[in-house]
């Protein structure tokens, strides 16, 4: 019997070349690819020119190339609200492919290419793809009238997303689409590599770890608020980017807080190396944009008890977690009070926390070879689907390529308004005499 | 001496790098003796729809002869000036359509996700490729431009640097408050930024504009700016100035902010630093970053307003800095040879496939006369020629690099001998003699096998065993329509290039010998055997190879050319 050909996938997203990356993408691919790889051809494609290990790499303009000369079975795209995944926001217009969003709400309204991007009219076109009179009028001005990233989802032939909160978002907001309504879409987590160990209860809250950003939505100013008066039998270890702590310390010191050290070099790398030894995790978060992971599930995975936002309507990020394992507090006026007396309350073991429990939970939920398992069958489940999708896409793409010549030649003809006396100017044409001929020569059809 | 055109893509009313270059390039050649005058079509960018019209335009241009002058070279610069057809093209690149490459996702591109944009940006991209490939010699006028060459075609090419335009007549005068701009005024060179720096830079100075607009709205844009700030006895727009305005110019400025966004190249640095003034550059201004080092001929700073105004207030404040950075400058430009003497380097190097050409035209001219006249040889046969032609170029070029070695040096030389051959190298234009020797005799191996190849699938009745002529046509118009040639075609290539590649490697690897050098030999018995060479076998079998394909009626790219 002969061996099953592997799938071959294009795959788009920012890449960890330096093992420092803060990309939420970037942290996935290291994850994933290595176990992908084994059942999956794949190829990447980036906004650079490196090589990623041992895997063929190409900067993402060549990818149409690529797919001419060995056509891959599907395009993958992760996408952030990050200046790194600019180059996956564009090409999902030039072929689309399976999304996993890590991000819905996007704070930018991204590269200048898309400004002004007719996704709508393309959408609509692909649709009515058998009615080749249909053309819509070119010329008209297009802009992002939400935050929600509409145009990058009207692309996604299956969106994945990597928060249910957004993934609820996409089923309420998203209208318009490749597949219309028939648009799978999944909820699949952030992946987290397991180190091994059991999670042992530890005696006393010590050391608490944080990474939200200085602004609003990290809600820092009310966890500072929270330790004023724990003394120095609890130290908080706030990691954020580096630009940032300039502001972090104007905040501590605004505070009054002590207990509090500052880390930079906010990566899911090294929030790792201080999940393993923490206490308790705090992950205050409220916001349309941003969200917690991976390092909300890379706490849950070192066992850490860890504290949230609570539900507020529509984008609560870590609502879909269940009651037992995590601590929750409300946003707001008593937002300070409640997490002191949650701190209280664990310090003094009021609250029987049990960190085996938190991480088998993100064991199976987390683990990155459950989270590859399940991409790889998002992947070969959707592949025949994709396949009539992909050739209709390419009937879309050859009726532009035709309709471009045909502007072209319509522009370049003789005008008719000219007049001539001269019956060899009248008779020549530039389109047939000089452009045709050379168009033909260099394939332009 | 040959006739050499130079083509150029000029857009009417400006005067950017690239008219400087076409024009500078043509007298130099004039200069050394060739005859030289420049092709020049006009461009326009919109409708962008337009630039496949202007492309096919270049195509459609016979530029073989004019006046019972028959052309021996074509120098192409920009596109789509490299969409030319000639026999011997080269490139000298000043940038390709930016807004599908490197500028695609950013402001400064007109091209969207609309299916009809990128259909368009696919035909200009694979059109590049192909007319690209076609050229003799392949170079850019920046190692930025080859490398995205490199990184957006995977076609090599050489950095050419283009000398100073005015030559040797850059000085230094005073250091007068003003800071200089040298600029076509458009949105990617960024005057804008230092427009918008100027409230942050000390009151007493002031900015001078040379430069004129080429984009839509932008005067408007940058006197709404001015308004805005106040800046109207602060700047000053002079348009276009003479070349001895623009020396006085240079000569008595603090400092020349030049902070393009992913520049090509840019005289305006080296023009600057030929006349001793510091250069206020930006951390992403591409080719200017080649020669500013950043508080070494100037300042690299954030490409942010805040960031400029208060670089430009550091060199202020600081005339000692500012004299060093400049003098630091100066002394690069004399150590280089970007003044005056570049243009020898440059111009052999153009040149370069001429002599190639003069060398095989002395081979058969010693054969039958009768080569000359049998005709052009089939579609297939020229096809294949001019694309394996364009990749062994690169080929005994990477050969010539390995053979270097780790260390910059073919194995076994001693600094002093090859010292001593480059400076050879120097006086006659050609490189050192080892590697003339090489790529001579490689490169005339290589004709005569790939035109060996294409016999043995012709078969004895001329044309590929078991095929009829109609199998043929078809094939070939297929070949038209992938663009790629037929499937023997392929084939054939794909095995020759394989040969090829391991055949120049025995060659060098034979040559060289077991220590790395060539066996036992001093340099008197090198110049021994080089004069035997035209006795060896391997010539021989060149020269056995062309005749009887000469005899037999068959033309080769050789014989039509001569």
């Amino acid at each position: 019997m002969a061996a099953q050909r592997k799938l071959r996938v294009a795959w788009f997203s920012a890449l960890d070349f330096d093992g420092e990356t803060r990309s939420l993408s970037a942290y996935v691919s290291t994850l994933l690819l290595p176990l992908l790889s084994q059942s999956f051809e794949i190829e990447l494609f980036c906004d650079s020119f490196g090589r990623y290990q041992e895997f063929p790499t190409h900067h993402y303009l060549t990818a149409y190339k690529r797919h001419a000369e060995c056509p891959f079975d599907l395009f993958f795209y992760q996408l952030e609200d990050c200046k790194c995944a600019d180059f996956v926001r564009i090409h999902l217009g030039l072929i689309p492919g399976i999304v996993w969003f890590h991000d819905f709400a996007l704070r930018t309204d991204g590269p200048e290419q898309i400004l002004g991007s007719p996704w709508q009219e393309t959408v609509a076109k692909f649709e009515a793809i058998s009615k080749p009179d249909s053309k819509p009028p070119r010329g008209t001005e297009f802009f992002r009238e939400s935050p929600l990233a509409l145009r990058e989802a009207s692309y996604a032939a299956v969106a994945l997303f990597s928060n249910p909160a957004a993934h609820a978002q996409y089923r309420q907001s998203v209208k318009l689409s490749l597949r219309a309504a028939d648009t799978p879409s999944f909820y699949l987590p952030f992946p987290v590599q397991f180190f091994g160990g059991t999670a042992a209860n530890r005696n006393g809250v010590g050391r608490i770890i944080f990474c939200g950003s200085t602004g609003l939505e990290g809600r820092a100013h009310k966890v500072l608020e929270a330790l004023a008066g724990f003394g120095t039998g609890v130290k908080l270890y706030w990691l954020l980017d580096a630009e940032e702590r300039g502001r972090a310390e104007a905040l501590v010191r605004e505070c009054e807080a002590s207990q509090v050290e500052i880390l930079e070099g906010r990566t899911p790398k090294r929030w790792q190396s201080l999940a393993a030894h923490a206490d308790l995790a705090i992950h205050s978060h409220f916001s349309v944009f941003g969200g917690l992971g991976p390092y909300l599930e890379i706490s849950l995975a070192n066992g850490v008890p860890c504290v949230v936002t609570d539900r507020v309507t529509d984008f609560a990020a870590a609502d879909y977690l269940p009651e037992h394992l995590v601590m929750r507090v409300s946003p707001g006026r008593s937002e300070a009070l409640e997490l002191k007396a949650l701190l209280r309350a664990a310090l003094s073991q009021e609250i029987c926390i049990d960190r085996e429990q938190i991480r088998s939970f993100a064991l199976e939920t987390f683990d990155h070879r459950v989270v590859a398992l399940e991409l790889g069958q998002v992947f070969e489940r959707e592949t025949p689907q994709l396949k009539s999708l992909m050739e209709n896409w390419r009937l879309l793409e050859q009726e532009a390529s035709l309709a471009l010549i045909e502007e072209v030649g319509a522009s370049s003809a003789t005008s008719s308004t000219i007049s001539s006396a001269n019956e060899v100017a009248a008779a020549f044409d530039p389109w047939q005499q000089v452009y045709q001929p050379v168009f033909k020569e260099l394939g332009w059809k | 001496m040959a006739n050499i055109l130079v083509l150029g893509a000029k857009v009417p009313f400006t005067r950017g790098g690239q008219e400087v270059l076409v024009s500078t390039l043509c007298a130099e050649l004039k200069k050394r003796g060739h005859e030289a005058d420049t092709v020049e079509l006009p461009l326009r960018m919109l409708p962008k729809e337009s630039l496949l019209n202007q492309a096919a335009l270049w195509r459609s241009l016979d530029l073989s002869e004019f006046g019972g002058k028959r052309v021996d070279l074509v120098i192409a610069t920009k596109f789509p000036t490299y969409f030319a057809k000639h026999d011997c093209k080269v490139l000298w690149l000043v940038h390709q359509h930016r807004a599908i490459y490197d500028l695609f996702g950013t402001r400064y591109s007109d091209f969207s996700d609309d299916p009809r944009d990128e259909a368009l940006r696919r035909m200009l991209v694979e059109a590049d490729q192909a007319m690209i490939k076609e050229c003799r010699f392949i170079s850019g006028i920046s190692r930025n431009v080859v490398s995205r060459l490199q990184h957006y075609n995977q076609i090599q090419g050489e950095t050419l640097y283009p000398p100073l335009p005015l030559g040797g007549a850059y000085c230094l005068g005073e250091s007068r408050d003003y800071i200089l701009s040298v600029a076509r005024l458009c949105s990617i060179k960024r005057i804008d930024m230092m427009i918008k720096a100027m409230p942050i830079v000390h009151n007493f100075v002031k900015l001078k504009v040379v430069g004129t607009a080429d984009e839509p709205g932008i005067m408007a844009y940058f006197n709404n700016e001015i308004d805005k700030h106040h800046l109207w006895d602060r700047i000053e727009f002079l348009g276009r100035v003479s070349d001895a305005e623009l020396i006085d110019l240079y000569a008595n400025a603090l400092a020349v902010y030049y902070a393009p966004y992913n520049e090509d190249y840019g005289y305006v640095t080296l023009e600057a630093m030929a006349s001793s003034k510091p250069v206020i550059t930006a951390e992403d201004s591409g080719g200017v970053l080649e020669f500013v080092k950043h508080e070494e001929h100037g300042l690299v700073l954030a490409p942010q307003v805040d960031a400029i105004g208060h670089g430009v207030n550091r060199l202020v404040e600081d005339r000692d800095l500012a004299e060093r950075l400049g003098k630091a400058g100066r002394r690069f430009v004399e150590e280089s040879g970007m003044a005056e003497s570049g243009w020898d380097q440059v111009i052999n190097r153009l040149l370069s496939p001429l002599k190639t050409e003069k060398k095989i035209k002395e081979e058969i001219e010693g054969g039958n006369e009768k080569g000359k006249k049998t005709g052009k040889g089939t579609e297939k046969e020229e096809k294949i020629k001019v694309e394996i032609r364009g990749e062994i170029e690169e080929e005994i070029e990477e050969e010539i690099e390995k053979g270097r070695g780790e260390e910059g040096k073919f194995k076994g030389e001693t600094k002093g001998e090859i010292e001593g051959e480059i400076e050879k190298g120097k006086e006659t234009g050609k490189g050192t003699e080892k590697e003339e020797k090489i790529k001579v005799e490689i490169r005339g191996e290589i004709e005569g096998e790939i035109e060996e190849e294409i016999e043995k699938e012709r078969g004895e009745e001329g044309k590929f065993k078991g095929e009829t002529k109609g199998e043929i046509e078809g094939e070939i118009e297929k070949g038209k329509e992938t663009g790629k040639g037929t499937e023997k075609e392929e084939k054939i290539k794909v095995e020759i290039r394989g040969e090829i590649e391991g055949e120049i490697e025995e060659e060098v690897e034979k040559e060289r010998g077991e220590e790395g050098k060539f066996k036992g030999e001093t340099k008197g018995e090198i110049e021994g055997e080089i004069e035997k060479g035209k006795e060896t076998e391997k010539e021989e079998k060149i020269k056995g190879g062309i005749k009887e394909e000469i005899a037999r009626g068959k033309e080769t790219e050789k014989e039509r050319t001569y």
